[in-house]
């Protein structure tokens, strides 16, 4: 076993951890907090559905996050045994960190899914007749600095000259850097358009505070921002272990990807959107009879 | 600052929202030179038609409680607070109170003024 590959296992194992279990027990955990602290009793518009119905939701994350978990184990043995610098087999273990980072963000997009649609029971069992508005606007700049914005475009641009002039600095163009070029900038439209929707579309959660709102806009923002320079950075990263033969260590740059992908998505939520600064208020049944 | 409006309230909805904006003014609540949202977003936060919105906002700013500055956006005017204090409901009852007195002391009837006002306001020359 070579020193790279013992690196590797080292980060392939923190992968199957960090993705499927760690974070994913994490947010069980906020889960449970929340219905601990916060019950239909006491709490009704925020269930707008038998508490049974959260707790099969609960199981269900937890089932599939765990059979997520087995399988990393379970490949995270085969390619021990494989020892993955040894021929034939090289390629494979290559790719799975990515192809196994796919399958471990099936849950989380199972539980934005999951959340759009109590929003929308949220606001379809809500019977108010007032509305409410905050007359702040929302402004890109409000929620995020310039600087951010200049930083993710500049990473772009030099992943996209990185693609075009990489390695001998002569411009290149094949259909393989149209491919990966288109879904960057289809990557970042994503991104953009979350963030307008953010700004000028429907608010999901009816009863949201505004200041809720407004600290969650300023997450979302930051994270997909952050998360598009991650995106450029993996792939400037990726040309140039191509290019200058460092074959070995893009294994482990795609597995380290998915970790901070990871980290940028739920772990700043967790570490942002803490239980004790929401308010939990506005969903009490004497909560103020006024759409927020 | 936040406002409120009642979809079930008789008075327009354009109406309440220029009333709970004046009364944001009045109150103090937002200085002049405060940049308001856009009418996209109040109009998506409070679950409204844009028309709506634009609707109370051209009103707004044709009583210069509001001035829109290019693609800045929408602003508090500087003379809001005095401005909110003109009523052009009343001022145009009362300038219309005293031509009609005037009418009536030359002894045009009612209905002759009946008449010639919904002339005046259907002739669109005018």
């Amino acid at each position: 076993m070579t020193y790279f590959n013992f690196l590797f296992y080292l980060v392939f194992a923190s992968q199957v951890f960090l993705v499927s279990f760690y974070y994913p027990n994490r947010i069980l955990e906020r889960t449970r907090q929340v219905v601990a602290k916060f019950p239909p009793q006491s709490h009704p518009k925020l269930y707008p559905k038998p508490l049974e119905y959260y707790a099969k939701a609960q199981r269900n994350y937890r089932m599939i996050n765990g059979l997520i978990f087995l399988i990393g184990l379970i490949l995270l043995g085969t390619v021990i045994s494989w020892d993955y610098n040894s021929g034939v087999n090289q390629k494979h273990a290559e790719a799975m960190p990515l192809f196994y980072g796919i399958v471990q963000f099936f849950p989380f997009i199972l539980l934005e899914l999951s959340g759009f649609k109590q929003f929308k029971l949220m606001r379809e069992a809500d019977k108010r007749t007032t509305r409410k508005a905050t007359l702040q606007p929302r402004r890109l700049f409000d929620f995020i600095s310039p600087i951010y914005i200049w930083l993710a475009l500049i990473t772009f641009l030099s992943y996209v000259l990185f693609e075009l002039y990489m390695p001998d600095l002569r411009f290149h163009w094949d259909s393989d850097a149209l491919i990966r070029i288109s879904s960057l900038v289809v990557c970042n439209l994503l991104f953009a358009a979350i963030i307008l929707w953010n700004i000028y579309g429907k608010k999901l959660d009816p009863y949201q505070a505004s200041k809720d709102r407004i600290r969650q806009t300023e997450f979302t923002f930051k994270s997909l921002v952050f998360t598009s320079m991650a995106v450029s950075l993996f792939f400037i990263a990726t040309i140039i272990v191509d290019e200058f033969g460092f074959d070995k260590i893009e294994i482990i740059i795609n597995s380290l990807y998915f970790q901070l992908v990871a980290l940028l998505g739920a772990g700043t939520m967790l570490r942002n959107l803490r239980i004790e600064n929401i308010d939990f208020d506005v969903y009490k049944e004497d909560a103020a009879t006024t759409k927020a | 600052m936040e406002i409120m409006i009642d979809i079930e309230d008789s008075t327009p909805l354009f109406a309440q929202l220029i009333e709970q904006i004046k009364k944001a003014v009045l109150d103090d609540k937002i200085k002049p030179g405060t940049a308001l949202p856009s009418i996209r977003q109040l109009a998506s936060d409070l679950q409204l038609n844009t028309k709506t919105v634009a609707k109370a906002y051209r009103l707004l700013e044709r009583d210069s409680v509001i001035q829109t500055r290019g693609y800045r956006g929408t602003f508090v005017h500087p003379d809001a607070k005095a401005n909110c204090k003109v009523d052009l409901n009343e001022w145009v009852t009362d300038k219309l109170s005293g031509m009609i007195s005037t009418f009536r002391e030359s002894g045009v009837t009612d209905s002759e003024i009946r008449i010639a006002f919904a002339n005046v306001m259907n002739n669109r020359s005018i």
